[in-house]
């Protein structure tokens, strides 16, 4: 075989290789790799499955994207900026220790991991947690923890620059109505 | 094109694995390579098949050929020659290394592959439903987010109210102590 044909299948191996590897397992083992990756932990054996399990990795969120387009270039670039979203909620029927104890699990990684908490609520049995992971500066991730709260417990992780004060960039491009009562 | 189509329909299990052996073998034209790319258009199992057949072409051409030794060499050539072997000799006459330089099969081959492996990689792209899905689950997400921020905003605020109309009453300190965890609402920090 000569030499051009050769480096022409090398080509296509390497281009089958870098296909291949590109299926969803590499991205959510991708995403755990990131600094502002939070695990939550499993309650499945407390409470079951999720009732809500969001898992968006960077390509859908591109995709996704594409509804704001070039009108909003201030919440389009907020969206580039996101590498990742999940989100669980579990109903928690009014037993929240488990989803308490699985916060103070996950409180306990994030302060070793140098995330900074900006805010801690504690009131009637509820908790909320946000924290937030800046590396130089630059917000890599933030986090929402709340159990107790209308017997459910809340965990949210998006990872990425994002800054919580251009929140309402993206919320109104995706007409999002915060008034959800699941 | 007309044939194409034709031979498309009639493609049965048989005709595929015969191209697939075809393919295989190095043997392949462009009339049989344009048959397969049709044929799998509509089936990415058998576009899949078809660039596992090409991968494992390649893997074999790129083994080495290592010399025999002469006891080897010797036993070998002690066997006696058959009859039949000259039919499977045809039947894997790819394995032969002499036969690996069919330069133009390769081609068609390697071709073929690449365009299900293009066609392949455009069919994993997300298709509307789920870019649609995507999108409403980023307005639930968001929508769980903002109402987390939101509530423990009220909160904090509903705290630092009582505690103002406390100090303006008279009825708390204007310097208080740090309140502990056992108080009904605790506010660590908050900035929002």
């Amino acid at each position: 075989m000569n030499i051009t044909l050769r480096k022409f299948t090398i080509s296509l191996t390497v281009m089958l290789g870098l296909l291949l590897s590109s299926t969803g397992m590499t991205q959510t083992n991708e995403i755990k790799k990131l600094a502002g990756y939070v695990d939550f932990g499993d309650l499945t054996s407390s409470y079951g499955e999720p009732n809500v399990e969001i898992n968006l990795g960077p390509s859908m969120l591109q995709f996704a994207s594409a509804i704001i387009g070039d009108d909003d270039p201030e919440a389009l670039a907020v969206m580039k900026g996101l590498k990742a979203i999940r989100v669980q909620i579990y109903n928690i029927d009014g037993n929240a220790d488990a989803a308490i104890g699985q916060i103070n699990k996950s409180r306990k990684q994030l302060e070793t991991e140098n995330w900074e908490q900006i805010v801690k609520v504690k009131k009637d049995g509820a908790e909320t947690h946000v924290f937030m992971k800046m590396i130089d500066g630059k917000i890599e991730g933030m986090t929402v923890l709340v159990a107790g709260d209308k017997d459910q417990a809340v965990f949210i992780n998006i990872i990425g620059n994002i800054d919580p004060k251009d929140l309402g960039k993206i919320t109104e491009s995706f007409d999002v109505d915060i008034d959800i009562d699941p | 094109m007309k044939d194409i189509n034709k031979d498309l329909k009639k493609m049965n299990q048989q005709t595929f694995d015969d191209a697939i052996e075809e393919l295989l073998a190095g043997d392949m034209d462009m009339q049989q390579a344009e048959r397969l790319k049709q044929a799998s258009a509509s089936d990415q199992a058998m576009a899949s098949t078809i660039i596992d057949a090409w991968a494992l072409r390649k893997g074999l051409d790129e083994l080495e050929i290592e010399s025999v030794s002469a006891t080897l060499e010797a036993r070998l050539l002690a066997i006696p020659d058959q009859s039949q072997s000259q039919t499977r000799n045809n039947r894997f006459a790819w394995l032969n290394p002499a036969n690996w330089q069919t330069g133009q099969s390769w081609a068609i081959g390697s071709a073929l592959a690449m365009s299900l492996i293009i066609a392949i990689g455009i069919n994993s792209q997300p298709n509307r439903a789920e870019i649609l899905q995507a999108r409403e689950d980023i307005r639930i997400a968001l929508a769980y987010l903002g109402k987390s921020l939101n509530q423990a905003d009220q909160l904090t605020r509903d705290e630092l109210n009582q505690q103002m109309h406390k100090i303006l009453a008279g009825q708390a300190p204007l310097r208080q102590p740090y309140r502990d965890i056992d108080n009904p609402v605790k506010i660590e920090n908050i900035d929002l």
